[in-house]
């Protein structure tokens, strides 16, 4: 018999609700998006983009402030454990927020453009950010897979967005069938978890879980085995998130059919998102099962997922022409970079994998909104030839889309580098044969994806601009969207030769990791 | 503080960059102004150097000429540069030959700023890498060099420059991420024995003993494989020819004449001074694969039909022999390959140099092309043969005395290999005086009219000419300040 | 075998025939009719283990609500029986067959290593008892599930809008 919540605990006081001030804030934009919505005349409506950013602006004050205040106390623990605040909470937040504050900021001349500018659009990217930073705050399964839900189908509705576009349809039925499918799979998981532990809470499931891995198990017989199957449905679900090999066939046709601003945001914020519920469950919950005795720990798992992921993700860009798919294919290898991060289970890993995921969103930000710039103007497709000559068609766009695809690359005094060598480095510093040849394997995968990335290079500084460019006005971008992508440049070039600050934002979510599993009680019931 | 020893090192990497960062705000007003501006940049950082190389030839080793800050302190990385007499000659090389190839670029018209502001880019990672101390310094100066050229290359190269410039990349990409994994595994394996992590060369070096063999077993393997290619050294070299010929000319003098020393000096300071017994220990066959290199470069040589390629193969076989002299282990060996580097380096860059000014006449570089440019052109006829001379190791010119000092060192410890590369040398005054011949002398004197050397392509290349002459007459005064630097672990056979 | 378990295994029969039916038929109305079948199995499983509220929701939202709408999308759009596809992916069949039959087995031993009883006491399901935990544990999931529901609004009311041009 599990014991019975027999008292009633009071509710929720003034003190919980002051630690979701920033996700109350957003809430409430993006419900006021929707209405700003209604209120604007049609030619107006590109006033919710900015009003949503002011939002944003609010919400990361919010955040600031509370970050303030409660930097000594963290973690913190409330809403009886539903909401669980520490540093890989915090610092995720802020990406989140940058993520979506790019990705609209991305996108108001090309909804412009497409005659697609409307409201519901804003609010979605709101509605799905609220969702990620409760991702990233939630102690329990229960708050996690409604968070998550939150923030995937705000992007499943995004995704297909243009409606008369038959790709965009076609991109969205795909990503929501196979993206319920994987949610209901993680669910089962999560149900099979609360089965064999009794607890929604991840510290308390956590404690459990180490109980039964030590061997506390002679009088209920041996859990571990249903555990294993509870962990592979969670991974698989989330797994398909990240879009991991094998479960990643959906992620270049989504990407490809997806509105170009909406493939940038997915790519970096939801994904991030999955990213830190992996984190959560694998790090956090399921932690006492990286290794264990006689049968296999996810950590195991986990590298063959890895090394499946880049591979294949490094190869199949080789051969792709569509900026799009070739750019879902790089993110698939990026995703399993960053599962090395986790798999080497060392501070450095985990730093590696905060680091590359906050640099990653600058550069794959950056990479698109060029992309988007450039179909702005009619001229360009979504063609890899369609780059040619970018050069000396527009300098500027070129340079900066030079550096971050050097980025992406993990050219040394690129930020890339950086998360790169932090998550390779990891590998050999577990000091763990097996994990050494997988360093070896990243690095070979990494010379692969040099030639893909070159080719970026290839087209718009070493081939002449094609013929068929109807359109040979220069191109030019939104003085925001200038200065936005030089501050990134700038940023992506500056956390590579001197990469310290970020490390150090990175060393927060890796210490929120290492020591609240060391004692992991804290994630527990006030 | 701005101003002191260690600071001026910072400069000397600094000043190419801030040159191109002020390059991009320049150009914006007027294009000629920047071609200049970069060309003062360079022949600043050429003076700091030579300020900087008067300093240390007095004093042999200055401790002063150390900078090592904090970099990333998580990971033990520090921002270590310091010069001694093994960089002192690469250095001024390096920032002797950029100007002179700016001098030389007259033929490059499109998006020049761009070109001025990559060669800086590309002075400033080889400077860097001449003088970093700290593995993650030195490893990311050597894939920054790689990227001005390959714009270089690819953005004002040649008719197949895509192909060249992609396959340049992938070798280049693929052997610097092998040194990186190596590069790790030092730090990792020195880390775990000792407890202190730290990318400091001269740390590592002192500690070597501590490190698991394996490890270091695989870690060589990773740094050799860098160094291979970047040199190159057979069976590693196949995209040399195809770049150097693709490269615009005055860029191949750079890459052949500065960026291959890459290769050499780090094969002297990391390679063997990181792992002295496992080069030993594979020292036959790195001597094979010397030798081979020499000759399959010199024969190759002798059957092109295109100046560039010529001498892309003839850089090959010339720089076998730094590979010989520093896999001999001996004092003469090691001396000769530092001095060897020098000498190459201004040789075939001044003959790169001398292509490039019949390029920007004929816009070929076809030997068939060309023919009794003599009676046209007697002052570069006459840098031309001498330059020639010395690269095929004539005496009294910096080639016999790089080539005789890496033979005499291989002669101690292997005779046959000393005898084989020495067949290298005959060939190659075979092939550079038989390309001398077939383009200043000969028959088609009448058919070719062309414009003698102007002062300004004059100056580009007399220097260097001047400089053979020197090296060959007074190789003591080169060979004195590098001496002391020559790592001890190097030298099994020391001067009896 | 006491009464309870008999009851057990019969309507958790219920809820696996419904929900093959689902799968194996072709009539989309008859589909739909398997699924509510498979629902009121659901629903006195539920009631069985002292849910009675879950129950009873079970019933009047999913078997109630959800369905009727389904089923009057489905004569509204008046969807015929599928036609037979060509059997592009016929062997797929032999292979999930076997797959699934493994997936069964695995997870036959993985519930076989579990012993105890693990159902929570008749209490828990009570109207009060679930009212109470809604507005205080649960109360933040609760709050994020009606952002959820307006954001899902939001959605379906952007795809399904008519264009107006």
């Amino acid at each position: 018999m599990l014991p019975l919540l027999v008292e009633l605990p009071p509710l929720p006081t003034l003190r919980d609700t002051a630690f979701i001030m920033p996700e109350i804030i957003l809430t409430l934009f993006a419900g006021a998006a929707l209405v700003l919505d209604v209120a604007l005349p049609r030619s107006k409506k590109h006033l919710t983009a900015y009003f949503s950013l002011i939002g944003l602006a609010f919400v990361a004050i919010a955040l600031a402030q509370q970050v303030a205040m409660t930097a000594s106390l963290l973690p913190i623990s409330a809403f009886y454990g539903m909401l669980f605040i520490d540093g890989l909470s915090v610092v995720f937040r802020f990406v989140f927020i940058v993520a979506a504050a790019f990705s609209i900021l991305y996108s108001i001349k090309y909804l412009e453009f497409e005659r697609e500018q409307r409201g519901e659009y804003y609010a979605l990217i709101l509605f799905s950010t609220l969702g990620m930073m409760f991702v990233a705050t939630s102690g329990d399964l229960i708050a996690l897979f409604v968070s998550f839900e939150l923030m995937s189908l705000s992007v499943y509705v995004l995704v297909g967005y243009f409606k008369r576009d038959k790709r965009s349809n076609e991109a969205a039925m795909k990503y929501f069938l196979t993206g319920i499918f994987s949610s209901a799979l993680m669910l089962y998981g999560l149900s099979l978890v609360y089965g064999v532990t009794g607890h929604t809470n991840l510290g308390l499931i956590s404690e459990t879980i180490a109980g039964y891995v030590q061997g506390g198990t002679a009088e209920s017989g041996d859990p571990r085995l249903l555990l294993m199957v509870a962990l592979v449905l969670v991974a698989a679900g989330l797994l398909f998130k990240i879009a991991a090999v094998p479960f990643h066939m959906w992620a270049p046709d989504a990407y490809e059919g997806a509105p170009t601003t909406v493939t940038a945001f997915m790519s970096v914020g939801p994904k991030a998102g999955a990213y830190v519920l992996l984190a959560r469950m694998l790090l956090f919950a399921l932690a006492p099962m990286r290794e264990m005795e006689n049968l296999p720990g996810w950590a195991a798992l986990l590298a063959v997922v890895a090394v499946l992921t880049m591979t294949v993700g490094n190869l199949a860009a080789v051969t792709q022409d569509n900026v799009k798919r070739l750019l879902a294919y790089s993110s698939i290898a990026h995703a399993g970079y960053i599962l090395l991060g986790i798999v080497s289970g060392t501070d450095m890993g985990y730093q590696g994998v905060a680091f590359h995921i906050m640099t990653y969103t600058l550069m794959n930000t950056g990479v698109f909104a060029i992309i988007i710039a450039l179909h702005r103007q009619g001229v360009i497709g979504e063609n890899l030839n369609d780059l040619n000559g970018l050069f000396s068609r527009a300098p500027s766009a070129a340079v900066l889309m030079l550096i971050f695809i050097l980025g992406l690359a993990g050219i040394p005094s690129t930020a890339g580098f950086v998360g790169k060598f932090f998550l390779f480095g990891s590998l050999i510093q577990s000091g763990k044969p097996w994990l050494t040849y997988i360093a070896i394997i990243a690095v070979l995968n990494a010379v692969v994806a040099f030639y893909y990335y070159a080719r970026f290079a290839r087209a718009m500084f070493l081939n002449a601009p094609s013929e068929n460019i109807a359109d040979a006005s220069p191109l030019l971008l939104a003085p925001s969207v200038r200065i936005t992508l030089t501050l990134s440049a700038i940023a992506v070039l500056f956390f590579g030769i001197y990469p310290q600050p970020l490390i150090n934002v990175a060393d927060i979510v890796a210490q929120s990791i290492t020591t609240v599993y060391a004692q992991s009680s804290g994630i527990a019931l006030r | 503080m701005l101003l002191d020893a260690g600071s001026l090192l910072v400069w000397l990497v600094a000043l190419p960059l801030v040159g191109a960062l002020a390059l991009v705000v320049l150009t914006a007003t007027s294009m000629e102004l920047g071609r200049r501006y970069a060309l003062t940049t360079a022949l600043a950082a050429a003076l700091l150097t030579f300020g900087l190389s008067l300093r240390l030839i007095a004093r042999h080793a200055d401790p002063a000429l150390v900078v090592n800050a904090p970099w990333i302190p998580t990971l033990g990385v520090n921002w270590h540069l310091a010069a001694d007499g093994l960089s002192l000659w690469l250095i001024l090389l390096t920032t002797l030959l950029t100007p002179l190839a700016m001098l030389a670029s007259a033929a490059i018209v499109t998006r020049r700023p761009a070109y001025f502001l990559l060669l800086l880019l590309f002075e400033s990672g080889l400077v860097g890498v001449f003088l970093a101390r700290d593995l993650v310094t030195f490893y990311v100066f050597w894939e920054v060099v790689l990227i001005p050229a390959y714009f270089l290359i690819g953005m004002w190269g040649g008719e197949n420059r895509r192909a060249a410039v992609t396959k340049f990349f992938l070798y280049t990409v693929a052997g610097s991420l092998l040194m990186l994994a190596a590069i790790i595994g030092l730090y990792v394996g020195h880390g775990a024995a000792t407890g202190r992590y730290t990318f400091d060369v001269e740390t590592l070096v002192a500690a070597r003993n501590v490190i698991p063999a394996e490890t270091r077993q695989w870690c060589f393997w990773g740094f050799a494989a860098a160094f291979f290619v970047k040199i190159p050294l057979f069976p590693l070299h196949t995209w040399q020819a195809d770049t150097y010929a693709e490269a615009p000319t005055p860029v191949a003098a750079l890459l052949s004449g500065a960026m291959s020393k890459m290769g050499t000096y780090a094969l002297v300071r990391f390679g063997v001074g990181l792992f002295p017994d496992i080069a030993r220990e594979w020292a036959t066959l790195m001597l094979t694969l010397a030798v081979v290199s020499i000759l399959h470069g010199a024969l190759a040589a002798l059957a092109q039909t295109d100046l560039k390629r010529l001498l892309a193969y003839s850089s090959l076989s010339h720089l076998g022999f730094v590979t010989l002299g520093v896999f001999s282990f001996t004092t003469y060996g090691v001396e000769g390959a530092m001095f060897h580097m020098a000498a190459h380096g201004v040789t075939t860059a001044a003959l790169f140099l001398l292509v490039a000014m019949l390029e920007a006449r004929r816009k070929t570089t076809a030997l068939a092309d060309f023919g009794g440019l003599a009676g046209a052109m007697p002052r570069f006829a006459f840098l031309m043969v001498v330059a020639s001379l010395a690269s095929a190791g004539v005496p009294l010119t910096n080639g016999f005395i790089g080539e005789f000092l890496t033979l005499l060192g291989a002669f101690t410890v292997a005779p046959g290999f000393a005898v084989a590369a020495a067949g290298g040398m005959i060939l190659s005054a075979v092939y550079l005086l038989t390309a001398a011949r077939r383009t200043l002398f000969g028959c088609s004197a009448s058919l070719f009219e062309a414009p003698d050397m102007d002062w300004r392509e004059t100056l580009a290349v007399a220097p260097l000419v001047a400089l053979m002459l020197v090296m060959g007459v007074a190789p003591q005064l080169f060979l004195r300040p590098t001496r002391p630097a020559v790592p001890p672990e190097a030298v099994a056979v020391s001067r009896s | 075998m006491t009464f309870q378990q008999l009851l057990f295994i019969g309507f958790a029969a219920l809820v696996l025939g419904g929900g093959i039916a689902v799968v194996l038929l072709r009539n989309p109305l008859y589909g739909a009719f398997a699924l509510i079948t498979s629902f009121v199995g659901l629903s006195a499983l539920y009631v069985m283990m002292g849910a009675q509220f879950i129950g009873a929701a079970q019933i009047v939202v999913y078997a109630g609500a959800i369905m009727m709408l389904f089923v009057f999308v489905i004569m509204l759009l008046n969807v015929r029986a599928d036609e037979e596809r060509p059997p592009r992916h016929r062997f797929l069949v032999w292979l999930a067959a076997p797959l699934a039959l493994l997936l069964s087995a695995g997870l036959w031993l993985a519930v076989a290593g579990v012993q105890g009883d693990r159902a929570p006491s008749g209490e828990a399901g009570t109207v009060e008892r679930v009212g109470k935990n809604l507005m205080t544990r649960y109360l933040l999931p609760f709050e994020l599930t009606s952002v959820l529901i307006l954001l899902a609004v939001v959605g379906a009311l952007h795809l399904a809008k008519r264009e107006k041009e």
